[in-house]
Formats: structure tokens, C-alpha cells, sequence
């Protein structure tokens, strides 16, 4: 009964929230709920017994990726109010092809079957006496580690198309230079003169 | 009849739960106030002062009496703010450094929780904390405020990456994400050594994580006036202030369980036994709390650029180059923990 | 429980190749500071040429499926692979004449290149839908960036944004096309669709899933290849995006798309196939007309190549749609023919310069009879070969897809093809017009670049439209050999 409490819960939020984000008039709500709906996919895989990716969505999507989101929200200076308005022209076919998707979906849900052979198909779930962290690990490294690998090249590659196309050298910052600081000598800097009284420095 | 199941089925347990949480909870919040006059007294001793004397013996009432005041004093809510979400802010922020507690043993199967993935839950929930202040920032509507919510949003995100390419490496000799079992698997005493720079990357980046300084730059007296916290006042400062208290102790609870032992006894000794193991579990939680305040009376505040220098630069570089000779050792020494 | 096998590693050299030269070489760029984009290059160069060459001394022989089959290893991958190394050689070649002063001149722009060619190595090797999906991804986004590399335009920066943003899109048909296949079949495993695809009849309401499905995932192949209706971003990713990328998109990433669309029509989705043979000859025909006429009123050289390559993939398609062996390796062949045609376009044009800079409209080149005889006319043979004039190349890679068309009685597309491509030699003729029959422009001849490797590039290219009539067949037999183990 908790179980099936809490998937109400969780679910009902997670729909209100992420209707909030795309009717919210205020572009940092929008994040806030997104991050709101984050939390409670978190919760659902809870559920499901997927903790290990429950926990991963949490701290990936809400301890960085959305804070970084947020991050970008507020500091943009951009009238939300009126990029609506021009977008509000393309409503009609965004609900046309949100229809069609609705549709389809809905159709799947009742009307469809998987083939026979599906359940044959389908890789086996973990064993039991195994954690659902273990049995990641297990694939991941192993029947899995090719597209494993080549998600990391992808990351790589992202990664260096973020800075080929943001970083600037501009001429002219000061750049603070710890090797050059840390090796300065006394004798560069400092230099201790006998001052006659009355006399000065030259 | 059926009251009566209820009552057998969730009744009970219920109750349970919420006595744990309270057995948790309460020496929490009075160990936040006894942090804070710590705080107050060990910096006046180490700048040969007294700190707080008057209100009960030794000042030991001081916090009570401050908590007292700003609790009866009026919630100013400047009128550009927006109100829910500043209000939400230190409610949030309060909410997260509780939760936590719910999965760390500070003894032998003394927690609410113990989930099989406790450290990621801690981790998630830790780096979850950084909305409270980019939230309360950009509520105030303020720039100071909103300076310090920035701040706070890089600075806690930088160091997240290397808190948790050094918990990888805990978890590569501990084999678990248990955090009763990251403090019951064996350690060789070379693993220990090996996670010792690991330790000290960790330390630094709580100090981080927790806004603490020398990395308070999100609140700045000096620069921001007070940051994310500058249009705060009364209750909701307050909250935002246990919250940071409440998140040192976490925090160094964390460090506890992943490098110290937890409730074990130092090294191993098994003469000391007989100590109970959450005295353990306190003085080594309060030893890194020491280390806290003797870092913020000792060191002065980092620049902003030299903060995320140390964050991408060293910390990170470093602590991924370790990870590969964690796993490196300990494949070659065929020490890795091996799943039952 | 699977054990990784090392194995598997062993028989992916190329692809390890590609991945670990391309990250020492990203570690060379940033330890040589300033500079480097040469060295890079030629050493980019270098590794796609010794990647080739292991590929073509390593022949595939019997098909292998690695890594738990998500990857197969065969004739056609081989084949494939090793156009694609050669399209990109080309291509980079004649860039480094094109960046070598521009805001462009930066170590990552040869990099990046190699890590796209390595994601289209799996992705005409990719054998499961996921391996599928990562492959595409790499390469995509490597694309992204290179469309957008020169940030100091804002036309780059457009068409980089607009790459994305339609390229994100058919990424999510593509995963959404996966999902419902993989809820049918209850794999993603190519061999096991196929195999659960034809077990039997697919029951009613089911076949609407799977055909949304296999349409959804064809859709977002169509994009990759730019066959309309996903043809939008086209002219404008190619007109916006620095010349030098717009060449390596032109010849690179369309073999890797069309190797994919061919393995998964006869492969996962061969039991379908006649459901599936409408639409793609509904995509042919429209990219097709689309091709031919929308070219007439381009004044952009950029863009009416990007119609022309619209045009090209219509015909390619028509191969595919004939299903046959004959088709097939009739459309490999047309791949490899367009490809070393349009490698001689782009060097013309990047070696043809005006104010520095490559030049852009069709009205540029007026009166190039006169002052660059010798492009002028390198450019004529090219442009009747696109056209589709005996005794050149670009003649016999149309007279195959269209022999194999009617042999698989698709009159229908066969005359299509034949008009359109009347239609289509409207405007590469015209080109020929303006360089030989209009006055040149006032102000100064078109100056030259100086690079001796775009010249070499151009030559090859050139010969290879023009010597081959002396042994077509040589191309035919490859071709057909590659696509034999391909139809069961």
C-alpha cells in the first residue's frame, strides 16, 4: 500500500511539475519544477528497485546538470514574455505533432502486443542476490563496453566543442602567474640599503 | 479490528520511525549549538580572546540566547523578493542538512536507513544543497545577493567532481555503497596510506561544499556584505545558519565513514574496545570540525579565480590521475574487493 | 556472465586506431601551442591513411560479429569504411589550403574530423541499435561543431545551431523509432530483429507499432542523408558552414548514412521490406524533383551543390528501392562516384579564390574560360559528369541504379530518375555557360590558392572522371562483391 501510495505520489508531482515547466511564466520556475520532476523520476526508479540509477539521475541531473541550467536561466537577460508570444505561432503545429505522439502512445498502451519471441529477446534481469549496482557494473564492462567506451568519446568530443567554440584568448588580461610567484627571489625584489640619516635614497 | 492491522502494519512502525528520527535529530541540533560556541571559543582562543562568557556558565547558554532572539524578531521579505521562492530557500536548504542524517551509522547498526547505496544518497543530497543559496540569490532580488548565489552555484559544483572522484576511490578498495560496509570492509594499512591524499582533497573540498572559509566567498562580508544572505533576517537567517552548522557536522560525518573508521576505534586497537563506538564516532567527527575552525581562524579568504584554479586545475586532474593508481595497485596486487 | 573479450579489441584495430591517433593527436594540438593545425592535419592525414590501408591489407573475408554482436565486420563495412577514410583523406586535403589563414586555423578542426570519421566507422559497422545510436552520435556531433568552427560568422554559427537543432531532432526519432522496435521485438540486436520480424505475420495493431517504428528510424537516416523531406537544414548548413567543412559534409558523412540505411532495410527490417519499399521510393522520387528543380534559382554555388547532393542521394536511393543485389551494388557505386566527383567540385571551387576567400556565387566565375582556362575546363568535365554525359564517371554510376531500376521493374522511378536528371544537367550546364559564355566580372581575375596538395587532389579526381571508361567494370565488380553477402 506504501508502495503504491508513494507511485502516486511521485507520479502525480512529476506530471504537475512538468506541466509547470512549460506553462510557468517565469523561466527560473520553469527550472525549479524541472528540477522538481527530476527528483521524482528519482523517486519512481526508487521504486522500480533501480536505486543505483535513481541516485545517478539525482546527483548528474539535479546536482549539476540543472544547477548549471538555473545558473545559465538567471543570469540571462532575455524578455521570456515576449520569445512566447512569437512562439505562440507555432502552436497549432506543435499540437498537431503532439498529438500525433499522444496518439500513438495511447494507441500502444492498449492496443499493441510485444512478439512472442520478445520475451525470449530480452536480456535477463539481474540475478537476484546481486545489487542492482553490481549488476550494472557486471554488463557495463562487459557485454556493453563498446557503446560504454564510445559514450565516452562522445563526451569527449563535446567537451572539446564546448571550448573550440567559446574560449577566447583575449589580449590584454592579467593572469596571475603562481609558478613566477613562488619563485621569486629575495634578492629580486628586495634590496636592503644603508641610509645615511639626513642623506635620503638615491 | 481492522484499526487494530492498521495500527500492527504501519502504526507501529511509524511511530518507530519517527522516534529514530527524533533520537537523531534532537543531539543534532543541540550538537549545532554547541559547534557554534565551539566555533566562538576556540577562534577566541586561538586570537587570545575570550568569547562568549556571560550567559550561563562559561557562555554555554550563548546559542540558546541567540536563537531566542532571532526567532522573536519580525521575517523582513524585501518587497522586490520573490516570496515563495525566498521563503523556500532556507526552508530547503534546512530540509536537505537533516535528511541527510537519515542513512550515516554513527554505530554498529545505529541508523534509520542502511541502504545499499547510502554514499551516493549522501552525495546526491550534499550537492543538492547548492539551491538553497542560488535560490535565496536570486529571490532577494539583490545584487549582492545574487553575486554570492552565483558564486555559490560554481564554486560547489567544481568541487563536487573531485569529492566524488575521491569517494570513487573509496569505493574502489571498499568494494560497497554501503556505508555500514565502507567502515566494516578491511583496509590494509598501505590502502590507507594511499587514501590519504585523498583524504586531504576531501577535507578541503567540504570546506567548499559547506560555503566555509577560506571558501565562504558566497557570503563575503567583506566584499558582498553577507552574500546570499544579505536580505535575510530573523527565522529564516537562522535556519540558513543551523543548515550551514548542521551541514559541517554532516559533511564531517561523511569524512568519518569514508577515511576515519567510523565507529571503530583509531587504528585498529582493539584495547580500546570498550569504548562505545559512537563516542568514536563523535570524537572523530569533531576532530574534523576542529579542523574547520582552525582553518577559518587561520587561513584568509581564497579569490574567487584562485578558488577555481585549485577546484579544476589540481584538484580535479589530481584526484583523476589517482583514481587510475588506486585502481592500478590494487588490480595489481589483486586487492580489489570481490563481489559475494 | 559475458567476460570481456579481448579478442573483440583485436578485430576493431581500425576503429581503436582511429580513437587512441585521434586523442594523441588532440594531446599533440594542445602541447604544441600555436601552429599546430598543419602538423595535425598531415598526421590526421597520415592515421586515416594507415587506418585504410590496415583495413584493405586485413580484408574482412568471412563476416565476424563482435562484441556481442553489436558490431559486424564485413565485406561491405570494409568496403565502406574505406571510402570513407578516402572521402575524408580528399576532403582534408583540400581544407588545409582553405583554413590555413582564417579564424579557422585551430589544431581541434582535423580532430574533430577524425572522431566524426571514427563514429561513421560504427556506425556502417554497427550491428545493434545501440551501437547504431552512438556512432551517429559521435559522428554527429563532431559535425556540429564543424559547422559551426568558424564562431567569428554568424552565418557558421546559424547553420551550426540549425545542424543541431534538426540534428537533435531526428536523434529523437531515431530513439523513438528504437524504443518501439526494441517494445516488439524485445531486442535491439540486428539479427535477432530480423529474425523475430519474420518469425511470422506481425498481428494487427502490432505491425502499425513496428512500421511507425522502422518509418521513424528510416526518417531520421533520411536527415542524416538529407533526402527529402528531412532535407531542410541542407541548404542552409551548407551555404552558412566555412567551405571547408561544407566539402567534408558533402562527401563524408552521406556514405556512412547510406551504408547504414542499406544495412538496416536488408537486414533488421528485411522482412518488412515490402512495406517499406513504398516509402523510400517516395523519398527518392520527391529528393529526387526537389534536387532538380529547387537548383534552378540557386545564385550560390554552395547551395546549388547542396540540391545537387539532394538530387544525387534520390538516385542513390533508387537503387535501393529496386532491392535487388543489382541495385545495391549499383548504389555503392554511384556512392563512390559521386563522391570522387564532388571531391573535384569542392577543389575547384576552394582553390578558385576572390579576395582570399573561396568563392561563392555561380556569378563569380563568369568569363573563368579567360582567366583560369585550365579550372575552367577541370570544372566543365566535372559538371558534365554530374550531369550525367557519356563517356564520363558520374554516366555510368546513373546508368547502373537505372539499368538496376527497370531490371527490378521500377519503370516508374527509372523515368523519373532519367527526366530529373535532364532537369538537374539544366544548371550544372549552366555553370559551364557562365564560365565560357559571359563576360568576366569587373575588378580583378579570381586569384588562386597556393596549396600544390589541393591541385594533386583536384588531378585525381579529375582522372577519375575522365579515365573511368577504360575499366568500369573494375568498380562494378567491388561494388557488387561488397553488397553479395548483403541479400540472403
Amino acid at each position: 500500500m506504501i508502495a503504491s501510495l508513494a507511485f502516486y505520489l511521485f507520479s502525480f508531482v512529476l506530471i504537475m511539475s512538468a506541466l509547470f515547466v512549460i506553462s510557468a511564466k517565469n523561466p527560473v520556475h520553469s527550472v525549479l519544477f524541472l528540477i522538481l520532476a527530476f527528483f521524482n523520476a528519482a523517486g519512481l526508479f526508487v521504486l522500480l528497485g533501480a536505486e543505483f540509477v535513481a541516485f545517478i539521475l539525482a546527483i548528474v541531473y539535479v546536482g549539476a546538470v540543472a544547477v548549471l541550467f538555473l545558473f545559465v536561466v538567471m543570469m540571462l537577460d532575455v524578455s521570456f514574455a515576449d520569445l512566447r508570444r512569437e512562439s505562440m505561432q507555432y502552436i497549432p503545429l506543435g499540437l498537431v505533432i503532439g498529438g500525433i505522439l499522444l496518439v500513438e502512445m495511447a494507441f500502444m498502451m492498449f492496443a499493441w502486443s510485444p512478439s512472442m519471441m520478445a520475451g525470449g529477446n530480452i536480456a535477463a534481469a539481474a540475478p537476484k542476490d546481486l545489487s542492482n549496482t553490481h549488476a550494472l557494473g557486471q554488463i557495463l564492462y562487459t557485454q556493453y563496453v563498446l557503446p560504454f567506451q564510445v559514450s565516452g568519446l562522445i563526451l569527449l568530443v563535446a567537451m572539446i566543442g564546448a571550448i573550440v567554440l567559446t574560449l577566447r584568448v583575449r589580449p590584454g588580461t592579467l593572469r596571475q602567474k603562481i609558478s613566477d610567484q613562488v619563485h621569486v627571489r629575495r634578492e629580486d625584489v628586495v634590496e636592503v640599503r644603508k641610509v645615511q640619516s639626513g642623506q635620503g635614497v638615491e | 479490528m481492522t484499526l487494530q492491522i492498521f495500527l500492527n502494519d504501519y502504526g507501529l512502525p511509524g511511530a518507530l520511525i519517527v522516534l529514530q528520527i527524533l533520537a537523531f535529530v534532537v543531539p543534532l541540533l543541540i550538537g549545532v549549538a554547541y559547534l557554534v560556541y565551539a566555533e566562538r571559543k576556540v577562534m577566541g582562543a586561538m586570537q587570545l580572546r575570550q568569547g562568549p562568557m556571560t550567559v550561563g556558565a562559561f557562555g554555554l547558554l550563548q546559542t540558546f540566547a541567540d536563537a531566542i532572539k532571532l526567532f522573536s524578531k519580525e521575517i523582513i521579505i524585501p518587497s522586490a523578493a520573490h516570496r515563495v521562492v525566498f521563503i523556500l530557500a532556507p526552508v530547503l536548504t534546512m530540509l536537505l542538512s537533516m535528511i541527510a542524517w537519515s542513512v550515516i551509522p554513527v554505530n554498529e547498526g545505529w541508523v534509520i536507513a542502511d541502504i545499499n547505496v547510502g554514499i551516493l544518497y549522501l552525495f546526491a543530497i550534499s550537492s543538492m544543497g547548492v539551491y538553497g543559496v542560488l535560490m535565496a540569490g536570486w529571490a532577494s532580488n539583490s545584487k549582492y545577493a545574487f553575486l554570492g548565489g552565483m558564486r555559490s552555484a560554481a564554486q560547489m559544483v567544481s568541487y563536487e567532481v573531485s569529492m566524488g572522484l575521491v569517494i570513487v576511490c573509496v569505493l574502489l578498495c571498499v568494494g560497497s555503497l554501503n556505508l555500514t560496509e565502507i567502515v566494516t570492509a578491511p583496509r590494509p594499512w598501505w590502502v590507507q596510506v594511499m587514501l590519504l591524499p585523498m583524504f586531504v582533497v576531501f577535507v578541503v573540498s567540504i570546506l567548499a561544499e559547506c560555503n566555509r572559509a577560506p571558501f565562504d566567498l558566497p557570503e563575503g562580508e567583506s566584499e558582498l556584505s553577507g552574500g546570499f544572505l544579505v536580505e535575510y533576517s530573523a527565522a529564516a537567517f537562522m535556519l540558513f545558519f543551523l543548515a550551514e552548522y548542521a551541514n559541517m557536522i554532516l559533511m564531517s560525518a561523511m569524512a568519518t565513514i569514508l577515511f576515519l573508521g567510523g565507529w571503530l576505534p583509531p587504528f585498529g586497537i582493539e584495547a580500546l574496545d570498550f569504548v562505545p563506538g559512537v563516542i568514536w564516532f563523535v570524537l572523530k567527527v569533531s576532530f574534523i570540525l576542529f579542523v574547520y575552525i582552525w582553518v577559518r581562524a587561520t587561513l584568509p579568504r581564497y579569490r574567487y579565480d584562485q578558488l577555481m584554479r585549485l577546484g579544476w586545475k589540481i584538484f580535479l586532474p589530481f584526484t583523476l590521475i589517482w583514481v587510475l593508481v588506486m585502481a592500478g595497485t590494487l588490480m595489481a596486487t589483486n586487492s580489489l574487493p570481490v563481489v559475494q | 556472465m559475458t567476460v570481456f573479450n579481448f579478442n573483440d579489441v583485436v578485430a576493431i584495430a581500425p576503429e581503436v586506431m582511429l580513437a587512441v591517433g585521434s586523442m594523441l593527436l588532440m594531446m599533440v594540438g594542445v602541447t604544441a601551442r600555436g601552429g599546430a593545425l598543419k602538423p595535425v592535419a598531415l598526421l590526421t592525414v597520415f592515421l586515416w591513411v594507415v587506418t585504410a590501408g590496415y583495413i584493405c591489407t586485413h580484408g574482412a573475408g568471412e563476416t565476424m560479429r563482435v562484441f556481442e554482436d553489436m558490431l559486424v565486420l564485413d565485406d561491405f563495412a570494409q568496403l565502406m569504411k574505406i571510402f570513407i577514410a578516402g572521402g575524408a583523406v580528399a576532403a582534408l586535403l583540400l581544407a588545409v589550403a582553405d583554413i590555413d589563414k582564417t579564424v579557422m586555423a585551430r589544431f581541434e578542426y582535423p580532430v574533430l574530423m577524425s572522431f566524426a570519421v571514427l563514429g561513421m566507422f560504427l556506425m556502417v559497422s554497427a550491428n545493434d541499435l545501440l551501437a547504431l545510436y552512438v556512432g551517429l552520435e559521435l559522428s554527429a556531433l563532431s559535425l556540429y561543431v564543424l559547422a559551426a568552427f568558424d564562431r567569428n560568422s554568424t552565418r557558421a554559427s546559424e547553420a551550426g545551431l540549425k545542424y543541431f537543432v534538426l540534428g537533435a531532432i531526428s536523434s529523437g526519432m531515431l530513439l523513438f523509432g528504437a524504443s518501439l522496435i526494441y517494445g516488439y521485438t524485445g531486442s535491439t540486436q540486428f539479427d535477432v530483429i530480423q529474425a523475430t520480424l519474420s518469425a511470422g505475420a506481425v498481428p494487427g495493431p502490432s505491425s502499425v507499432v513496428v512500421l511507425f517504428g522502422m518509418i521513424l528510424i528510416v526518417s531520421a537516416m533520411a536527415f542524416k542523408i538529407s533526402a527529402v523531406p528531412f532535407h531542410m537544414w541542407t541548404p542552409d548548413v551548407y551555404e552558412g558552414a566555412p567551405t571547408s567543412v561544407t566539402a567534408f559534409f558533402a562527401i563524408v558523412p552521406k556514405i556512412a548514412a547510406m551504408a547504414l540505411i542499406i544495412r538496416l532495410v536488408t537486414g533488421p527490417f528485411e522482412p518488412l521490406a515490402s512495406d517499406l519499399q513504398p516509402v523510400l521510393a517516395i523519398i527518392a522520387v520527391a529528393s529526387m524533383l526537389v534536387g532538380a528543380f529547387a537548383a534552378i534559382v540557386q545564385t550560390s554555388i554552395k547551395r546549388l551543390l547542396a540540391y545537387s547532393s539532394i538530387g544525387n542521394m534520390g538516385y542513390a536511393l533508387v537503387g535501393l528501392v529496386a532491392g535487388t543485389h543489382l541495385g545495391l551494388s549499383a548504389l555503392v557505386m554511384y556512392l563512390a562516384i559521386y563522391m570522387v566527383m564532388t571531391v573535384g567540385t569542392f577543389g575547384v571551387i576552394m582553390l578558385l579564390r576572390r579576395d582570399g576567400m573561396a568563392v561563392e556565387k555561380i556569378s563569380d566565375l563568369s568569363g573563368l574560360s579567360k582567366s583560369r582556362p585550365y579550372y575552367a575546363y577541370a570544372l566543365a568535365i566535372l559538371m558534365f559528369s554530374m550531369s550525367g554525359i557519356p563517356p564520363l564517371a558520374g554516366f555510368f554510376g546513373k546508368y547502373a541504379v537505372f539499368q538496376a531500376a527497370v531490371a527490378a521493374n521500377a519503370y516508374v522511378l527509372a523515368v523519373i530518375g532519367v527526366l530529373t536528371s535532364v532537369v538537374a544537367a539544366w544548371y550544372y550546364i549552366n555553370i559551364i555557360r557562365v564560365m565560357f559564355f559571359e563576360e568576366p566580372k569587373e575588378g580583378e581575375a579570381l586569384g588562386l590558392s597556393s596549396c600544390p596538395v589541393s591541385r594533386i587532389v583536384l588531378g585525381a579526381s579529375l582522372l577519375f572522371v575522365l579515365l573511368f571508361i577504360l575499366a568500369p567494370q573494375s568498380l562494378a565488380v567491388i561494388s557488387a562483391n561488397a553488397t553479395n553477402g548483403l541479400l540472403k
